[in-house]
């Protein structure tokens, strides 16, 4: 890894953590998601600090120019993220089903006990 | 045994009163209209015709409605319910047929199909080869020949209901729940029904999307049979 690289990628990871700290500061992101990103800028701090790591392990993996070896790092840590925010989704999607159903149903029974109370023959012969 | 039928509504403006007055005439069941937010006047016309109703502030999909009628019928104590179409492709008359069965506890599940006696409209060409693609699924999977997976008229009993109500597919849900009900080791019937052509309304599957609806729904399928029991029979 050159000098330039080295500086570009610093430069590039405290701005990204000046930008998530930001976001934590106007609480626009919940510390849970974000502590996985914290966590990924510190590796790639660590990394770039001590460009031995990296050469270490391309020699491990069997990757000739250690910067590949980053990159593919990267690809795999950004698709475990993506997974992840899916399942997110998946969940948030479940809950707000449910919740408008139960919502509803709610209303429904509501209205019926109402118009009980108010003693009017139900013309449309609810429950 | 008290039985509802349950009858998601999606933009059905034009057909919901007419089927309501039809059920009214043709059978004593309870109703509920499950209103998926529709976008056209349906709301309305739910209200002007004092038609029992629940309104989704959300739009949840065909899946997410019927499933909201499963809960709103187990809530309040109801041993059947009956899945009835919105967009009249279901003639009321035939409810009876549906419920019988589960009356007389020879199975859980009962799905009203086209192809037993092939009377009727019998559907599109392109959906009668996922209907084909599903019966072999199930046969493979289940060990089971059920001819019409896609019919969304069916009725069931508390313990389908409950099924239902843990886990149902947001879209194209009826093959799938049909093969969880299987794989859940719930007795599933066919009887053979009758089917008009829809009167109004758009399918909820058109042609763009019925590459999508089938591998969606034959990975759904298959998916069963990896996914835990939740029913203890």
């Amino acid at each position: 890894m050159t000098l330039k690289l080295q500086l570009l990628v610093g430069v590039v990871v405290v701005i990204i953590f000046l930008f998530l700290l930001n976001l934590l500061r106007k609480r626009n992101i919940e510390l849970k998601y974000c502590l996985v990103w914290l966590i990924g800028l510190i590796s790639l701090a660590v990394i770039d600090l001590f460009p031995g790591l990296l050469y270490a392990l391309a020699g491990l993996l069997g990757i000739e120019t250690p910067v590949n070896a980053l990159f593919a790092i990267c690809i795999v840590f950004l698709a475990l993220v993506c997974v992840s925010l899916t399942v997110v989704v998946s969940r948030l999607s479940d809950r707000l089903r449910k919740l408008v159903q139960n919502i509803a149903i709610k209303e429904k029974e509501m209205a019926d006990e109402l118009r009980q109370k108010l003693g009017e023959s139900d013309g449309g012969g609810g429950v | 045994m008290t039985t509802l039928l349950i009858i998601p509504c999606y933009n059905e403006s034009a057909t919901i009163a007419e089927l309501y007055h039809e059920i009214r005439a043709k059978t004593p069941y309870d109703v509920v209209v499950i209103n998926d937010c529709s976008k056209d006047d349906s709301r309305m016309i739910l209200r002007q015709n004092c038609i029992p109703h629940i309104d989704l502030l959300v739009n949840l999909g065909i899946g997410g409605a019927v499933q909201a009628g499963y809960r709103y019928a187990l809530r309040n104590g109801y041993d059947i319910a009956v899945q009835v179409d919105g967009d009249g492709q279901h003639d009321p008359a035939w409810v009876s047929k549906l419920v019988e069965p589960i009356e007389c506890g020879d199975a859980d599940m009962v799905i009203g199909s086209r192809f037993i006696d092939e009377q009727g409209f019998q559907s599109s060409a392109a959906r009668r080869v996922g209907i084909t693609l599903f019966k072999g699924l199930l046969y493979c999977l289940r060990g089971k020949c059920v001819t019409d997976a896609t019919s969304g008229f069916r009725a069931a009993n508390r313990k389908v209901m409950q099924l239902f109500d843990d886990y149902y597919s947001k879209d194209y849900p009826e093959p799938d729940s049909t093969a969880l009900a299987l794989r859940n080791n719930l007795r599933v019937l066919e009887v053979p029904v009758i089917m008009r052509e829809r009167q109004g309304g758009v399918s909820s599957i058109n042609v763009f999307r019925s590459v999508y609806y089938m591998l969606k729904v034959s990975v759904s399928i298959l998916m069963t049979t990896i996914q835990p029991r939740t029913v203890r029979v």
